[in-house]
């Protein structure tokens, strides 16, 4: 082993070297798996050779029996779990007058989503919120979007970036105006709600009795998202349980298990590496197999989108929509720590 | 260019790099060193080196992975302690197969119900202590002929193929079994003597992992039984017991469930790389 062997791969190459062989990948795979993108074997040898004596490597390998005794762990919950499911294959559920008591014994509680209907139907929201109303009431108010989407393959990830400030009623001319499109979406981030001139809003809203704290002006306990027929937020989890209620327009989701992480390719933050629209069997061929579930929310309906769970939504219609994160129980929203996986690239406020 | 953290001697590059992986910040590194006699650009510059190393980079991305793993697992564990009722192993006189499986068996939770157990005479227990022994094979735990065990035990219909000869777990007085996983699910019927069992949940893991008892912060169900306990103990799930008059137990593995079982392998398959960087090659 000498320095510059060592040396010959390029950084991303050595770095995902250095990962895999940290998680308990084969040296022998490895090299075959650099073989196939091009690098000469004695140098592919050579280099697996170098980056496996790396102090870090050698470090991080002695917890590789414990890493996989979770993952095996995960692989035999995620087995029951299919198992249960029946011929139908992964549904979520649906359920009307649902109590407080079962939906958080049998649904929060046992990590499972469920599409509550009519949970919403006092909201004067639902008949109220159109996007023409809006802007009669709120049209020059000054919003905060993601504007650019489209030119940006991973825009949740750019959130920062991506900020740009109009009047409303630009935003919803050009919503109208484009038809199905990425591009611009008012997301949960800009804490809209708590905006002054926004606060009437809220008295269009019922924190769902039982289920939701009743008290909506603590910050980030109830958010916002309108756009229009298009957009999407690819594969991601979140580290708390949301209520994910829909108003206006309609949204399929994609969901997948919490307990699926190891399939999920989670490559950056909490984001997996998996195109819902087109998932690429040849380089994520373990995404098959998770138990991913479709369904569509609409107007009216609240989905628990369980802590964890993978999902990735895409707006049907101009939609708009209000997420709740605190929940009415004694103890705070079950929260998965260290989850972000690599650097934070830029401060995402939730 | 120099290779990262070669101005520091090996002991202390490797101290540099453990003290990173678990979090350190660069601040507190470099003072040390500098107490240790390391100038201190030197000092900053070997750690910050290691910081921008790839080889480091990669390896601190596997071992956030394992946090994360065992993040989900405390996860779990929070959701669970929030439950009414977490704190014992519900109990049912009669349980029909359906609530057996979607309450507890697809839920990965521990139950206990009744068989009927017919007194264990010593005629029938040494028949059937010699029919385990006279296996070449047999240790402790050993399949049982099914002669034997259906004079004396009938289970409830629908929960186990009782085609399958389920496995004796017999022991003299004043048996304690240590803190061990179910590899799988496993149904025990007791049917001779007490047997005290804890058991500790499935995501507790990486905290009972390498304990020879629970730990304080991991919950602990303890359950009593006697001739007719059927309990069963879900795979992943770490469990102990005491025996103290001795006693005896059949253990059924094939469920009745679209697979007859699921197995905890760790390490099983080799791990699959993750997919390669998609980078230009010179």
């Amino acid at each position: 082993m000498t320095p510059d062997t060592f040396q010959e791969l390029g950084p991303s190459l050595r770095a995902w070297v250095a990962e895999n062989l940290s998680g308990g990948v084969a040296e022998d795979l490895l090299v075959a798996a650099l073989r196939a993108t091009g690098v000469e074997a004695s140098r592919a040898r050579a280099a697996v050779a170098a980056i496996s004596a790396h102090p870090a490597v050698c470090q991080a390998r002695e917890a590789v029996g414990r890493r996989e005794a979770v993952e095996a762990l995960l692989e035999a919950r995620s087995a029951l779990h299919r198992q249960s499911l029946g011929a139908a294959g992964p549904v979520v559920e649906r359920r009307r007058g649902l109590s407080p008591e079962v939906f958080f014994e049998e649904f929060y509680l046992r990590n499972r989503p469920v599409i509550v209907e009519g949970l919403l139907d006092d909201w004067p929201a639902l008949s109220r919120w159109t996007p023409e109303w809006l802007v009669s009431r709120f049209g020059d108010e000054v919003v905060e979007v993601m504007a650019g989407r489209d030119g940006e393959p991973d825009p949740d990830f750019h959130a920062e970036r991506l900020r740009a400030t109009v009047p409303l009623r630009t935003l919803v001319e050009r919503m109208l105006a484009g038809g199905e499109s990425d591009d611009v979406y008012l997301v949960a981030r800009n804490s809209l709600l708590l905006r002054e001139a926004f606060r009437p809003l809220l008295d269009d809203l019922r924190p769902p009795a039982g289920y939701i704290h009743p008290d909506l002006r603590t910050p980030d306990s109830v958010h916002l998202w309108f756009g229009p027929a298009g957009t999407l937020s690819n594969l991601h989890h979140d580290h708390l349980n949301v209520l994910f209620c829909q108003v206006l327009g309609r949204k399929r989701f994609w969901l997948a298990p919490s307990w699926e992480l190891p399939w999920l390719y989670n490559d950056r933050g909490l984001y997996s590496a998996v195109d819902i629209r087109a998932p690429d069997a040849r380089r994520h061929p373990d995404f098959s197999r998770a138990a991913v579930a479709s369904c569509v929310v609409g107007p009216g309906d609240a989905l628990l989108i369980p802590v964890g769970w993978w999902h990735a939504v895409r707006a049907l219609d101009v939609s708009l929509s209000v997420t709740f994160v605190h929940f009415d129980r004694p103890e705070r929203n079950a929260q998965w720590r260290n989850y972000w996986i690599g650097p934070r690239p830029e401060k995402v406020e939730r | 260019m120099t290779r990262a953290g070669a101005s520091l001697a090996p002991e202390w590059r490797r101290w540099v790099v453990e003290n990173l992986l678990r979090g350190a910040e660069l601040e507190d590194l470099v003072s040390i060193l500098v107490r240790a006699g390391v100038e201190s650009d030197v000092a900053a510059g070997a750690v910050r080196a290691e910081l921008e190393d790839p080889c480091f980079q990669g390896a601190a991305r596997a071992v956030a992975m394992h946090r994360k793993l065992e993040g989900l697992l405390d996860l779990y564990g929070d959701l669970y302690r929030q439950a009414p009722g977490h704190d014992r192993v519900d109990l049912h006189d009669v349980l029909s197969p359906g609530d057996f499986f979607e309450r507890y068996y697809f839920q990965n939770r521990p139950v206990v119900t009744r068989a009927t157990v017919r007194p264990l005479d010593v005629p029938t227990w040494e028949r059937l202590v010699a029919d385990v022994e006279g296996g070449a094979a047999a240790g402790r735990e050993a399949p049982v002929a099914p002669a034997p065990w259906r004079q004396l035990v009938v289970l409830p219909e629908g929960l186990v193929d009782t085609r399958v000869a389920p496995r004796l777990w017999w022991e003299p007085v004043e048996t304690r079994g240590a803190l061990a996983p179910a590899r799988r699910n496993v149904l025990l019927c007791q049917v001779h003597g007490r047997r005290a069992v804890r058991l500790v949940p499935a995501f507790a893991l990486h905290r009972v992992q390498g304990a020879s008892a629970a730990p304080q912060d991991v919950p602990v169900l303890e359950v009593e039984l006697g001739p007719g306990s059927l309990v069963l103990l879900p795979v992943g799930w770490w469990c102990s017991w005491h025996a103290p008059e001795g006693g005896a137990a059949l253990a059924f593995e094939a469920f009745l469930a679209p697979e007859p079982n699921v197995d905890w392998a760790p390490g099983r398959k080799p791990r699959e790389p993750t997919p390669p960087p998609r980078v230009r090659l010179d």
